[in-house]
């Protein structure tokens, strides 16, 4: 159960809070319509590898409208943690993967991990900047822009500023305990991130092993251009023409090597894709749970009623318990009417507190579930965009490969008919 | 091409006529299954030449191409696709008659040969082709009736050139006598002819890399790209994906699920072409080598043959020579006997005969000349060849001065037994004198009959060294032009596929295109 005194709303001390805008929930908009939001463009470039005078990392260059830093990996950690805690109601895009394989392997370094991450750090930023309440986040603002960055008292200030992230998730978010009157914008909104998922891991799997396919298909053309080859040493009047066809069968090889490359980088998009749902999902438990924890507040405040009622009314105990104490009291010669009276008392003290509490429970429990309407359409707005960009580039790779091949072979047709 | 046969006289029939049309092509429309007297089932194929129509079984094809080799030794016959192995077997799970493709594959392959069959010079002209084409023509009876039924049953037995028999006048008979060695397959030839052995080795060259390294990295390929079944599995996911979303995304991602369907079909379409017109035609290359195996050792038997008359005669002529010395040593001892103290003055130096420098009667005996091998076209011959030499130079030229047997018994084990034999003769017989004039005679009727036999082997050797020369440069030529549309069909199936997809996906980039992105 959550503290009743403070909410999950409450903005911890920041550095900077200085316009209205960095706090999280205005009821009135005081931030621009969606309709006029502006993403500032930001993207992650040029890895390098460095060294802190311990271990080597790799540093990545990040580019925006105002400013151009370096940051590293922990930086990125950083700032996914600061925006977790402080936005609960927003859905925080995820970072890539940390415990990889490439870890355990010492791979680290490798240049297909290494633009595998700059990739999806690039996509992390990207989705921040879209978000209407995020991209204002100081947070967000410091960690683009700011050039003390990487100084040791700014450094000291961010590590108390980050809560260990494992424990608000899961711990609360495990049970899924029924709510009593769902809402069914919010059984659709978890309905389609369900779909969603299966759709995307099967999506996965079958891609995957197509994928391998196309792959050794790439080598089978190179053995068949020797082989072609290897003929025209034989059959040495036509030498020329075989050697012709081995060279576009090579051609066609190295083609359908980068289209393999290409549906690699499609599947590395679904994986991201899926994973922002991913969070989604974890936003509308967590939403859940505020609800669920409004309507157990308020039947707990319903039994007190109850019982201060029953109590006033003077009709005893129920239970066991209560009738034997009832009874001890008696033979204690107690004031059963005193009792009664310092008990009516406290339940009253509790149902006060009670009903301040439900107050501010249904205010953040509303005002979460807005906020995540709100989400909604920002998530759909930016997968739309995603998708956009991660099929435009797929369907480009596809058609730039079949242009290709035509050409390739075309190439041969024509070279062979000619040579009548 | 010159070559026409003693069992074949080309023939000009309306079938001919037919297959030198326009409307040339045989096809073999289709197959049924059928049952054979003994109620066994077997697939009868249809075929269609122009509006002739016959049907034929599997084994029939066999025995055409059997006969076609048997009565045309110097052509090469193309083959027929392969008896179903058992692996074929093993890894169908329906019987092998009725898997589809196999049937199909059947099909495609033994038109192909009937077609290769109709455009060779030659063979096209044979009438047991023709009737294998025609209408209502069992085949049991072309099989029974001649030339198939009159045939020698070894091919060493037969003369192949025509011209030679007409200048003859003579039937094939000679070579059927015992006197006529006939060559074992592992002969080999004291003066093999270089051209020849050098096209051996280019066939076995090229038919072992075909069959090994070629068929295994095309049949890779192919496999591998049939395995686009793959395909159909992820156009249903993103038929899935697509009810997921709205509006204009679940419409692109709803066109990729059909341009991966389609996909799938294209690369269906693209394997059947990449098998009918790529891959079999390097299985039936890997066989042909075959043929041409067969043709080149018949040729070679041929040429064994001739030489080993030539060493018959050479023996017989020995013997003869060594039988009128006899008589010749008896004669003039009887001579001398009347003369008393004469001195044969033909007495010839015996060393000189021994080491072979001179023959029987004194004559100086000169060295052989050789051969001289030229190449651009592998299997292609020297314009000069010294097969135009006449016979009877040949004849002395040819046999090596070192196979000569010494006159002398102590010499060798051979002589040995000639002496021994000799002595026993003399012991037994009553009346040497008069083996001795049997035996010549019949030494010189077995050397008239080795005499005529070389010269026809000879001049038909000259023949079939000819025919045999001509039709592996036709079929070198075919070959380049068949390996030529063998790329070109590859080529086109890959275009074909190329284009279709990029159809499907320039759809899907228009509907991207489609998607709203604003912000």
């Amino acid at each position: 159960m959550m503290d009743m005194t403070s909410t999950p709303f409450t903005m911890q001390p920041g550095p900077v809070p200085s316009t209205s805008t960095s706090r999280s929930y205005p009821s009135t908009s005081s931030i621009s319509s969606p309709s006029s939001f502006e993403p500032k463009p930001v993207s992650v470039t040029d890895p390098r590898k460095e060294s802190d005078g311990q271990q080597p990392f790799v540093s990545y260059n990040i580019v925006s409208k105002n400013a151009t830093v370096r940051r590293r990996f922990q930086d990125f950690v950083w700032l996914y943690n600061v925006l977790y805690n402080n936005y609960p109601a927003c859905i925080i895009p995820p970072l890539p993967d940390k415990h990889r394989l490439e870890y355990v392997k010492g791979d680290r370094f490798s240049t297909d991990f290494v633009e595998k991450r700059r990739d999806s750090l690039g996509r992390f930023l990207q989705r921040i900047a879209r978000h209407p309440i995020l991209s204002h986040s100081e947070y967000f603002v410091m960690f683009l822009e700011s050039s003390e960055f990487n100084d040791s008292s700014a450094r000291a200030l961010r590590d108390s500023q980050e809560t260990v992230i494992e424990s608000l998730g899961d711990s609360l978010l495990n049970a899924f305990t029924k709510i009593r009157k769902p809402d069914q914008v919010f059984l659709d909104m978890k309905d389609r991130v369900d779909r969603m998922e299966e759709n995307f891991s099967l999506l996965e799997k079958t891609l995957s092993r197509t994928n391998k396919r196309v792959d050794d298909l790439s080598h089978d053309y190179v053995e068949l251009a020797n082989s072609v080859n290897g003929l025209g040493q034989l059959e040495t009047n036509f030498q020329q023409g075989l050697a012709l066809f081995s060279n576009a069968s090579n051609t066609y090889a190295n083609q359908v090597k980068t289209l393999a490359a290409h549906e690699t980088d499609w599947l590395h998009h679904i994986h991201d894709y899926m994973a922002y749902h991913l969070s989604m999902k974890e936003v509308l438990k967590l939403r859940d749970q505020k609800q669920l924890d409004f309507e157990e507040l308020s039947e707990y405040l319903q039994s007190t009623v109850k019982d201060r009622d029953r109590t006033m009314h003077g009709v005893e105990a129920q239970n066991l318990t209560g009738f034997l104490a009832g009874k001890l009291n008696e033979v204690r010669g107690a004031d059963m009417s005193k009792i009664r009276r310092e008990r009516v008392l406290r339940l009253d003290d509790r149902i006060h507190e009670l009903e301040d509490a439900i107050e501010q429970s249904n205010e953040v429990s509303s005002a979460f579930s807005d906020q995540v309407k709100k989400e909604n359409e920002y998530f759909t707005r930016n997968n739309a965009l995603e998708m956009h960009e991660a099929l435009k580039a797929y369907a480009s790779a596809k058609v730039s490969f079949y242009q290709q091949g035509i050409d390739t072979w075309q190439h041969v047709v024509d070279a062979l008919e000619e040579q009548s | 091409m010159t070559t026409a046969n003693s069992y074949y006289t080309p023939c000009s029939c309306n079938i001919h006529r037919l297959l030198t049309s326009d409307d040339s092509f045989i096809y073999i429309t289709g197959s049924q299954k059928q049952s054979d007297a003994a109620g066994k089932a077997y697939v009868a194929y249809n075929i269609r030449l122009g509006s002739m129509e016959s049907k034929h079984r599997y084994s029939e094809f066999e025995s055409l191409c059997k006969a076609l080799t048997k009565l045309h030794p110097t052509v090469i016959v193309p083959p027929i696709p392969e008896k179903h192995s058992i692996m074929d077997y093993a890894a169908l799970q329906t019987r092998v008659k009725d898997d589809i493709a196999m049937v199909e594959k059947r099909k495609r392959m033994l038109q192909t040969f009937l077609n290769r069959v109709a455009k060779h010079p030659v063979l096209n002209h044979d009438h047991v082709f023709h009737r294998f084409l025609e209408s209502g023509v069992p085949w049991s009876d072309v099989l029974h009736s001649p030339p198939l039924s009159i045939m020698p049953k070894n091919t060493m037995q037969m003369i192949v050139n025509n011209d030679i028999l007409a200048a003859r006048g003579n039937s094939n008979h000679i070579l059927s006598s015992h006197l006529i060695p006939i060559p074992s397959a592992t002969y080999i030839l004291n003066n093999p002819d270089p051209q020849f052995e050098e096209s051996e080795q280019f066939t076995y060259r090229v038919a072992n890399y075909m069959s090994n390294n070629l068929e295994k990295s095309q049949r890779k390929v192919i496999r591998r790209l049939e395995l686009a079944n793959d395909y159909a599995e992820l156009g249903a996911v993103y038929n899935g994906f697509s009810l997921n979303e709205e509006n204009e995304v679940a419409n692109a991602i709803e066109k990729i699920g059909q341009a991966v369907d389609a996909s799938y079909s294209n690369m269906g379409e693209m394997v059947t072409m990449l098998e009918g017109d790529f891959a079999e035609p390097i299985q039936e290359y890997a066989q042909f080598a075959h043929t041409i195996k067969q043709v080149l050792k018949f040729r070679h038997m041929k040429h064994a043959q001739v030489e080993m008359i030539e060493t018959s005669l050479a023996s017989k002529k020995e013997h003869m020579q060594e039988l009128s010395d006899m008589e010749g040593e008896a004669r003039r001892l009887e001579e001398a006997i009347a003369r008393e103290h004469t001195i044969g003055q033909n007495a010839v130096n015996v060393d000189d005969i021994n080491n072979g420098t001179v023959d029987a009667d004194g004559n100086p005996i000169s060295a052989p000349n050789g051969f001289d091998p030229v190449q651009s076209n592998p299997y292609a011959r020297p314009p000069t060849s010294p097969t135009t030499s006449s016979p009877s130079a040949r004849r002395a030229s040819i046999s090596s001065p070192a196979r000569r047997r010494s006159r002398y018994a102590w010499s060798g084990p051979m002589q040995m037994v000639n002496a021994v034999s000799h002595t026993i003769q003399g012991l037994i017989d009553v009346d040497p004198v008069a083996t001795r004039r049997n035996q010549i005679g019949k030494t010189k009727d077995a050397i008239n009959i080795l005499e005529e036999a070389l010269d026809i082997t000879q001049l038909d050797l000259e023949g079939i060294s000819k025919d045999v020369q001509a039709d592996l440069d036709r079929f070198q030529t075919e070959k380049i032009s068949d390996l030529k549309d063998m790329l070109l069909a590859f080529a086109k199936a890959h275009i074909r596929y190329c284009q279709k997809n990029l159809e499907s996906w320039q759809e899907v980039k228009d509907d991207i295109d489609k998607i709203p992105v604003q912000f």
